[in-house]
């Protein structure tokens, strides 16, 4: 990895993560730092719009979608000035000056919704479009910004337990996110159970499993049923890079077994992030206990 | 409850979808999946395919009227039917000039949305599908819940037990004694049919050809024998060259049932005239109703015109999380599925099919397994945005606040950290070990069938602020 200089990097940890899974957030900052960057977290983000888009109501996802840019644009003022210093290259390694970092995502669904939709949000031609365009090039996802800089996690000196990994849907075929996950975590020791039909969806699919959850408690069912095998195969933990996945799946888990996490007959369901960040503290030092035998939740 | 949850709710407690439509779709996938696999060149004809879909319908009007031309050349009898009634009629009318008593019906979802089986019986006709999967459903009193596979959502049991109620039959519950058991009813209606009724996959206007494909035999049988044969196509059907044909033929077998080919391609053109060649074979009359029924009103929408580049393959559904949960029939429209959601509010407008376009997870496996690209999430996004805009149906008034609300919550750091935290105590009195297992409406749904979890006790935000700061302080030691 090129290490001369610190690189900064913005962390947008999406509105799910920050209210109800933070640990996940605070991961994806550490492991991102552990790659040697600045990682700076804009107090004022909260959520990038999706919701709104799906349900159908665009203005309101325009309104969130143009929060969300003002806030890495940082700007007040002119901004063709911006445009002319900055370099923007489409995997965002760019200069340093606080415009144009890279905005660093730990969902793929989040991810996509800022890189693919937030230009088909406004008509073609106008300013906030080519707004758009601009930032969608700076959005990366978490686990692809890690492995395209280069990053290799520590490997954990002793025996992981393995893991199941879930490719959550808007990752894998919006952002064609794919082996990243999987090499981060073989990079780091965890043994990977293959789950299987693994590219069929968890049923979350955001506002869906509110408006609809028949369905989706039915395709729920339908993944349970899959982890239960790869649980069978030896994977105690089950691994996504998205927290709505993660909180629909350990949701219809608890409900279904009955049982809490970690406890038998129930998974645990953890971020990439987080199982990373765990091998990333045991090797500082700064793991709680188990953290190499057993992946922890993490503190707060 | 909204109808289209409701019908879902009945899928999921029907027995005989559930033993059905989640293995029979995976078991499709899985052929699709690795006769596509085998094909090295899969993505470049799905490329070439898209481009010849966009082309053709970027110039429909003009491929159209050349295809007529050409169809009447050869002797095809062309209608025009600009709507549903239109058509019916327009098939009436050859039904009632030939007398015909008895018409047997190839399988053709454009003839479902005209209803015409019903259509000709209640005109006193003897009509019977001959497709194996159509016939079931005849049987059965419903219409086809799949695009390819009519009877998708029945197994060998039911079918036996439907043969026996509905036909009088003892048959063993084998797939090959059932199969032969349809055949030996429908092979007497063969011989004595008057008018056979079906779909074309493809209307080439070169040549004034129609490509009709199929596995059973049945097309074969119901074009060849009967006096007249009236073909029904949307107007999407057309292509605009021979050579464009067999780009789309590799591709629909592959994605419809795993086969390279279907077993039997037929190119159907006008009748062959015993005065040239001295004798007759097949049928006397040729007819084409070419169906608008809302297509070009779906051709008009420029972002929902593209589910009109569908070559009705079924792959979208067969891989459709939601559909192999709740089968076709919940979708309660001629098209289910993922297509079915991006095209049924075009053909049917109303409440009904406006609220197909929620009913996925936007997965997009849709999209990725189709042949030409449909881009499925984003018609369905455009549609669910259009829904919302017509206010289409009963509920999105309510919605519409609870965006609002959800919005103003986000609008702002200090506005979604007190959001958070009243929810957080809204909830404490339900929480069991981080999450609640019964919570009130909207989330009502949500905790049926999964528990949910409470809001943490810090954000992210004020975690990482107590991280930096203490590691300031670490360092200043």
């Amino acid at each position: 990895m090129e290490g001369s200089g610190s690189k900064r990097v913005h962390l947008f940890a999406t509105c799910l993560a920050d209210a109800f899974f933070p640990e996940s957030a605070l991961a994806a900052g550490e492991v991102l730092e552990d790659a040697g960057f600045q990682v700076g977290v804009d107090p004022r983000q909260t959520c990038c719009g999706q919701p709104a888009m799906n349900l159908g109501h665009r203005e309101e996802a325009r309104v969130l979608a143009l929060r969300t840019m003002a806030l890495y644009e940082g700007d007040m003022g002119d901004e063709g000035e911006q445009g002319k210093d900055r370099e923007d290259r489409e995997d965002g390694e760019v200069v340093e000056g606080g415009q144009g970092l890279p905005v660093i995502v730990p969902s793929g669904s989040c991810a996509a919704m800022m890189k693919i939709h937030y230009p088909e949000l406004f008509p073609e031609g106008s300013r906030e479009r080519e707004r758009a365009e601009r930032f969608a090039l700076r959005v990366q996802e978490w686990s692809r910004f890690l492995v395209r800089a280069g990053y290799r996690p520590p490997r954990a000196p002793g025996m992981l337990s393995a893991v199941t990994l879930h490719p959550s849907c808007h990752g894998l075929r919006e952002l064609g996110v794919r082996e990243e996950p999987r090499r981060l975590l073989e990079q780091a020791g965890y043994p990977i159970v293959e789950l299987p039909r693994a590219t069929e969806c968890c049923g979350f699919g955001g506002a869906f499993s509110v408006r609809m959850p028949e369905m989706s408690g039915a395709v729920l069912r339908a993944k349970l049923a899959n982890i239960g095998k790869a649980q069978r195969g030896g994977a105690g933990t089950v691994a996504s890079l998205d927290a709505g996945c993660l909180m629909h799946m350990r949701g219809g888990h608890e409900a279904q077994a009955g049982c809490s996490e970690g406890e038998k007959g129930c998974p645990r369901y953890r971020h990439v992030s987080q199982l990373l960040a765990s091998v990333v503290r045991a090797r500082s030092g700064t793991g709680g206990k188990g953290a190499v035998r057993h992946e922890t939740q993490g503190e707060g | 409850m909204d109808p289209l949850r409701r019908r879902a709710a009945q899928g999921l407690k029907d027995l005989v979808v559930q033993r059905a439509v989640p293995v029979s779709t995976r078991r499709a996938v899985d052929k699709q999946q690795a006769a596509w696999e085998a094909f090295g060149v899969a993505q470049a004809y799905r490329g070439h395919a898209q481009a010849l879909r966009r082309h053709t319908l970027s110039r429909l009007d003009h491929y159209l009227v050349a295809f007529e031309k050409r169809a009447r050349e050869g002797g095809v009898q062309v209608h025009w039917a600009a709507t549903r009634e239109d058509a019916r009629e327009a098939v009436d009318g050859v039904i009632k000039r030939v007398g015909a008593r008895l018409v047997v019906k190839g399988k053709s979802m454009v003839s479902e949305e005209l209803g015409l089986l019903e259509h000709l019986q209640g005109q006193g006709v003897e009509a019977w599908e001959t497709d194996l999967g159509q016939f079931i459903v005849q049987l059965s009193g419903r219409g086809p819940s799949h695009l390819t596979a009519p009877a998708i959502h029945e197994d060998a049991k039911s079918v036996q037990a439907l043969f026996r109620r509905e036909l009088g039959l003892e048959v063993d519950g084998d797939p090959h004694a059932l199969a032969a058991a349809a055949r030996d009813v429908l092979r007497e209606r063969f011989l004595r049919a008057d008018v056979g009724v079906m779909g074309a996959n493809f209307l080439v206007a070169e040549s004034g050809r129609m490509v009709v494909v199929e596995n059973e035999g049945n097309i074969a049988l119901s074009s060849l024998m009967p006096r007249v044969l009236v073909v029904v196509a949307g107007i999407e059907k057309v292509v605009p060259r021979e050579r464009d044909v067999p780009v789309f033929l590799e591709l629909l077998a592959r994605s419809a049932t795993g086969q390279k080919l279907t077993t039997y391609t037929h190119w159907i053109q006008g009748p062959i005239v015993e005065e040239e060649v001295g004798y007759q074979e097949g049928p006397e009359e040729v007819h084409l109703v070419l169906v608008d029924a809302g297509r070009s009103r779906m051709l008009a929408d420029e972002v929902g015109r593209y589910a009109l580049d569908c070559i009705r393959c079924g792959a979208c559904l067969n891989v459709c999380p939601v559909y192999q949960g709740i089968g076709g029939h919940a979708y309660g429209a001629v098209y289910p599925g993922p297509i079915g959601a991006v095209t049924w509010p075009w053909l049917e407008p109303g409440p009904d099919s406006a609220r197909l376009p929620m009913a996925s997870s936007l997965c997009g496996a849709c999209e990725e397994v189709c042949p030409v690209g449909v881009p499925i999430p984003k018609l369905l996004l455009h549609l669910r945005a259009k829904a919302v805009d017509e206010r289409a149906y009963s509920g999105l008034g309510l919605e519409r606040l609870f965006v609002k609300g959800f919005a103003w919550s986000v609008g702002g750091p200090g506005r979604m950290e007190a959001a958070r935290r009243v929810f957080r105590v809204l909830m404490s009195p339900l929480v069991r070990r981080g999450s609640a297992n019964r919570l009130p409406p909207p989330l009502a749904g949500w905790t049926k069938h999964r528990r949910f979890p409470q809001p943490a006790n810090r954000s992210f935000r004020s975690l990482w602020k107590k991280k930096k700061r203490q590691e300031r302080e670490g360092s200043d030691r």
